[in-house]
């Protein structure tokens, strides 16, 4: 009998197979979903991968309490025997397995598995953020951008809500172009890109407007009122705003951990389908948002290498963007023409 | 929204895991199940384990093609791996893991790994077979049989279809009674006494009226016509019958391994809830029946050890038994006088 969203997650986990990880007929396919998650997406995912010629393995497991090294101690010796054998895996966890020992594993200096996060997503979510994408557009779009932003040197970002911050570039540090999971390594859904400016460059404000993950208790979800990280040489000097903002200065005081005042990352959000919902894996790619991590730095980005004790997210809705000058985005619109042209065809302009 | 016999299939799942396999807090737990495989089986026992502290890992698999070291190459690479790295392990599988490679990584020798294959069973015989046996009755009445067996050399095995079958048991190798799943090694669905008697001393004819399964595509369920086996010194020489005959030598032909021929074990069914129903697990434990095994012979028998690239199962109905000429069983119906009153409290 179906049920709501049979067919669009059908359609939605068979590009997550053909063409997300490129998986071919004969390899080894790796689904990791714990008890939390939504088992839908698993299983759909798996009927794809078995219509591809793959071998396909669910492993369907006990939820750890929290994401990374956190939840090793809990995670069955078969998963972490699992996880490193397998030329795909992708992530469903509501408990990130992502940074724990089995995917550091497979994945520091990856040889062999192709990984592809997708924790936390629902069905609706799942569909709008993956299945109803065009690919093909997509990519032509952030292809773009990355090559813009790569070659940009001097950068400015402002919002609405208070967000006036500039910095410079490294030439040479990645841009990552999330989506693809087709060479070995962590890849990430569709519709982010990332990069760590130079560290001590970055000076201003930043107004988060749209939702913060901190972990545990300082994932506060949907922000009821803006909170402001004042930026000086890359490093957070004050925090203001309301009563989430009182929250974070005293849960950052409380970590006693001065490296997570430093800024980490900066990103895009540019999935079409993403809307703001207070999981982070979506909010960070609303369309026309910025996205600005701190602490931990993660050791793609090829940056300072920043190894705080933790790492949060915030999002700044509505985005304004220069590079070297030039504006190529207005309170979330696309002013550069040909990724305006693109946008419109992906219906967001 | 319940469904049909989901308290039965609940309760049956905790008796696996907390009884069968007596899964203790913090240990890992990896339930395998094929895609033709009960799904809904592995769910409840995974809940179950979780429950019991497990930690658990479902691993639902694409099914290989055919069993043991046939279907290996079907397998995902992370299902190999996983086997051998979790302390219980109860494979649900409809084509089943079992003399693969890292089925023999996990339990050849038996080092950590407590194994209990329940393969093949769906929801309706889950119930019947497990879950509705009174264990402590059950056990009683195994450990009888197998203190008689341990005890008995000659042997004598007819059935009312023609098996006449005689043989001789080596009393230094062990006795297989198929109930609990306590210790490391390999494990089977309840109700099943098996062991490898002295290969060179079986002769006679074996003649499987009720079913024989080799996998596919050698899964003859519910046969037409009974197959007979023709043994001379613990090897089938002959095989004859009718169409499923012909077929049967056929594909042991194809296989190109000589070893295929070769008796790998007995075993007596004894399961209080098992019907001829399709399934070899099933069939093998009709209370009553004999099985008999060629192929590849499982390490656990300690005896010849013959590898082979695969194992076929028969099964021979309504078995009459004789050991060293005291009659144990009549056309299926239990006679030795220390044996009637304990399958009387089985219902049997």
């Amino acid at each position: 009998m179906p049920t709501t969203l049979d067919l669009e997650i059908a359609a939605a986990a068979y590009k997550v197979a053909r063409d997300l990880t490129g998986l071919k007929q004969g390899e080894s396919f790796l689904i990791t979903i714990d008890s939390m998650g939504y088992w839908r997406l698993a299983e759909e995912t798996a009927k794809a991968a078995e219509a591809l010629g793959a071998k396909v393995m669910v492993a369907y497991h006990t939820t750890p309490p929290g994401y990374g090294k956190v939840g090793d101690p809990y995670l069955p010796d078969s998963l972490k025997a699992a996880i490193p054998e397998t030329d795909v895996w992708v992530e469903y966890n509501n408990q990130w397995l992502l940074y724990s020992t089995p995917w550091e594993i497979a994945l520091t200096n990856p040889e062999r598995v192709r990984y592809l996060f997708l924790g936390g997503l629902n069905e609706d979510q799942f569909v709008r953020c993956v299945g109803k994408v065009d690919l093909d557009l997509q990519r032509e779009f952030q292809t773009t951008l990355v090559n813009m932003t790569l070659n940009g040197k001097k950068m400015r970002i402002t919002n609405s809500a208070g967000t006036d911050v500039s910095f410079e570039n490294v030439p040479g540090r990645p841009v990552t172009n999330e989506g693809w999971a087709l060479e070995p390594g962590a890849h990430f859904l569709i519709g982010q890109i990332g990069w760590a400016p130079l560290e001590e460059s970055i000076k201003g404000t930043i107004a988060f407007n749209g939702s913060f993950s901190g972990g545990g208790e300082a994932d506060l979800g949907i922000l009821k009122e803006p909170v402001l990280f004042h930026v000086e040489n890359g490093v957070c000097r004050g925090i203001t705003g309301g009563a989430e903002a009182n929250f974070l200065k005293g849960w950052f005081t409380r970590l006693e951990d001065p490296l997570m005042y430093h800024a980490a990352h900066v990103c895009y959000g540019f999935n079409p389908g993403a809307r703001l919902s207070g999981l982070c894996t979506e909010d960070e790619r609303v369309w026309g948002s910025t996205e600005w991590g701190f602490g931990y730095q993660g050791p793609f980005f090829e940056g300072q290498g920043n190894n705080a004790i933790s790492h949060v997210d915030g999002i700044c809705l509505d985005s304004s963007v220069w590079i070297d000058g030039q504006q190529i985005m207005d309170e979330g619109r696309l002013t550069h023409s040909k990724l305006a042209d693109l946008a419109a065809k992906m219906g967001k302009q | 929204m319940p469904t049909s016999l989901d308290l039965e299939v609940a309760v049956a799942s905790h008796k696996v895991v907390r009884d069968l396999c007596a899964v203790k807090v913090g240990e890992s737990l990896l339930v395998t199940v094929d895609s033709a495989g009960s799904f809904r089986i592995a769910e409840e026992v995974a809940k179950a384990g979780e429950v019991a502290g497990a930690k658990v890992m479902l691993a639902w698999h694409s099914t290989p093609v055919g069993v043991g070291k046939v279907g290996e190459k079907y397998l995902p690479d992370a299902l190999l791996a996983a086997i051998p790295n979790t302390d219980v392990w109860i494979e649900v599988n409809n084509q089943w893991l079992g003399y693969s490679t890292p089925y023999e990584n996990a339990l050849v020798p038996p080092r950590r790994v407590r194994y209990l294959c329940l393969d093949g069973l769906n929801e309706e015989r889950i119930v019947r077979l497990i879950g509705k046996v009174d264990l402590r009755a059950q056990d009683a009445f195994q450990r009888k049989v197998l203190e008689l067996t341990k005890q008995a050399r000659m042997m004598r095995i007819t059935t009312p279809a023609g098996t006449n079958v005689s043989f001789e048991n080596d009393l230094k190798r062990p006795v297989i009674s198929e109930l609990w799943c306590h210790s490391p090694g390999a494990h089977f669905l309840l109700g099943q006494i098996a062991w490898a008697p002295i290969e060179k001393s079986i002769n006679g004819e074996i003649v499987f009226d009720g079913a024989f399964y080799g996998g596919e595509p050698a899964d003859l369920p519910a046969l037409d016509e009974p197959i007979t086996f023709h043994v001379q010194e613990g090897v089938c020489v002959e095989i004859s019958g009718g169409a499923e005959a012909r077929f049967v030598r056929d594909w042991i032909r194809s296989l190109n391994d000589a070893n295929m021929y070769h008796e790998a074990h007995i075993c007596y069914g004894f399961n209080p809830g098992a019907r001829l129903s399709g399934i070899c697990v099933e069939d093998e434990r009709i209370w009553g029946v004999t099985e008999w095994g060629f192929g590849h012979q499982g390490i656990q028998f300690e005896a010849s050890g013959v590898p082979a690239v695969s194992h076929l199962d028969g099964i021979c109905l309504n078995s009459s038994v004789w050991q060293d000429g005291v009659h144990v069983l009549d056309r299926g119906r239990v006679v030795h006088p220390e044996l009637v009153a304990l399958a009387s409290s089985l219902g049997k």
